[in-house]
């Protein structure tokens, strides 16, 4: 009879216990953690490489080589998932008759993209201080073959107001024939604030940006502050040029590096 | 449309010629051979053709990918630990210290492979607020600071499987890729434990594959991380 008491006691205390557990579980369980969406971030276009591969169907949506590259159809749906839907959907699934017509080419001609082409530019909008003022500086960079196997980018262009230091028409010349007798000293009093000055190099002067941007950099005349935009232009496929940027959509596959701009070219 | 002058590589082929072995030799001339070497090209020629951005096998890019692989889990397991608050300071300092090893310079002003001096590995981190993107760049080891220092009273970090390595392309006499993966950051405030924050970051990191010699391995390649893009992404 003291058997069976002994028994029920270590039962009911068992029971006790993983009762006692069970809401001390719950109650850490209160800080719910819910892991991210795999099949969203497997979906989105994360790197210019992904894009680049994925328009030439090298890798499929989760990463893995495609096994059947040369697949024609399969490759169109891949390039259809790299524009951007809200500017290139009919609003029924499809997209928009430039776009597809596009994508035919691209598929028909066989069209790829490659990291050593030529012929697609980076264009990078930087917010700079000169002379402590805010300006906005627009680098152009291209991809370069250094050795073997081994590319970089340089810059190929530079815009922005700051550069507007054109030739200008002025009927008059700056620097007058009899200046020599005094020392060029109308150097000191020349307004600078207009283009016009740019009469005194001469009828062959060219404006170099790069030039005019290497010597602002160097003198640290010219702080570059903050990466404000990345955009790539492609003109591989021919009679077309598209744009790619990184575009942020809540809850869509449809996100990432896209295809924001397309230009039929005449 | 690629202009570069030197010598191209392309499928893994050499242009100039295609070392045919020695048992080859006695049907050059013949139509049978001419055959198949038009078929191999052919066949190579529908399999994709990726950039040629480094000297480095099939087996050699996948061990780099996969070490690097490792050093990222390693960065995403401590901040995870900086970033909960059942860690005493002691403890996050360890870490916060492992954690930094893990980059080039190991946080700190270092001369880059190229020869540059560099302030210290920094993260730009860009965020959207009201529907407008902000960047602010910070460096690395006040971004650790930062993380310890959160006021929520519980953050929890959960790191997603899905990542992405890039091509391993070469500068000089080492390699450099780019690392992407994601990390949910959530912030817990109050004694009902309230989610006060969410947020899913992507990060954009810089790894370098560098030639270094020490005492115990010798001469070996080291994965090192390097500089850091946040993108906060809407999805939450």
């Amino acid at each position: 009879m003291t058997r069976m008491t002994n028994q029920r006691f270590m039962i009911r205390r068992i029971f006790a216990l993983a009762v006692l557990a069970l809401l001390w579980l719950a109650a850490a369980a209160q800080v719910l953690v819910t892991p991210p969406n795999e099949k969203l971030l497997q979906g989105r276009v994360k790197q210019v490489e992904e894009f680049i591969s994925r328009f030439n169907l090298d890798e499929t949506w989760q990463g893995r080589r495609t096994e059947n590259p040369a697949d024609t159809a399969l490759r169109a749906k891949y390039i259809a998932t790299l524009f951007d839907a809200d500017r290139f959907s009919d609003g029924r699934g499809h997209l928009i008759p430039e776009a597809q017509q596009f994508v035919s080419q691209v598929v028909g001609g066989g069209w790829r993209l490659n990291f050593e082409d030529t012929t697609w530019v980076a264009e990078v909008v930087i917010d700079a201080t000169l002379a402590q003022k805010p300006q906005r500086v627009k680098l152009y960079l291209a991809t370069q073959c250094l050795a073997p196997y081994e590319y970089c980018w340089v810059v190929r262009n530079v815009s922005g107001a700051m550069f507007d230091v054109s030739a200008a028409e002025n009927p008059y010349p700056v620097l007058s024939p009899i200046d020599h007798e005094t020392g060029f000293m109308r150097l000191l009093d020349i307004s600078y604030s207009d283009g016009r000055f740019t009469q005194m190099f001469g009828p062959d002067y060219h404006p170099d940006r790069l030039s005019m941007l290497a010597v602002l950099l160097k003198n640290r005349l010219l702080q570059l502050n903050k990466i404000a935009s990345v955009r790539f232009h492609f003109f591989t496929v021919p009679g077309w040029s598209f744009t790619i940027e990184r575009k942020e959509k809540k809850g869509s596959f449809n996100t990432g590096w896209l295809i924001s701009k397309l230009n039929k070219m005449e | 449309m690629n202009t570069c002058k030197y010598t191209r590589y392309t499928l893994g082929i050499k242009n100039e010629e295609f070392n045919l072995p020695k048992t080859y030799q006695s049907y050059k001339n013949s139509n049978i051979m001419k055959k198949t070497i038009f078929a191999f090209l052919l066949v190579l020629m529908i399999m994709p053709a990726h950039a040629q951005v480094n000297d480095l096998s099939e087996t050699d890019i996948q061990a780099f990918k996969d070490r690097a692989g490792e050093v990222i889990d390693m960065f995403q397991n401590n901040l995870s630990i900086l970033g909960g608050k059942k860690y005493s300071a002691k403890v996050k300092a360890v870490y916060k210290t492992s954690a930094l090893k893990l980059f080039i310079g190991e946080g700190k002003p270092y001369t880059s492979p190229d020869g540059e001096k560099r302030k210290g590995v920094q993260m730009q981190v860009s965020s959207m607020r009201s529907g407008k993107e902000t960047k602010q760049y910070v460096s690395l080891v006040r971004y650790l600071d930062n993380l310890i220092k959160l006021p929520y009273a519980e953050v929890k970090l959960t790191k997603a499987d899905t990542y992405r390595i890039s091509n391993i392309y070469k500068v000089g006499d080492h390699y450099e890729a780019t690392a992407t993966i994601f990390q949910k950051f959530e912030g817990f405030m109050g004694k009902e434990m309230q989610k006060t924050y969410s947020d899913v970051t992507q990060k954009n990191i810089k790894i370098y594959i560098m030639p270094e010699n020490d005492f115990v391995l010798g001469q070996h390649w080291s994965v090192r991380l390097g500089d850091i893009e946040v993108v906060e992404t809407s999805n939450r």
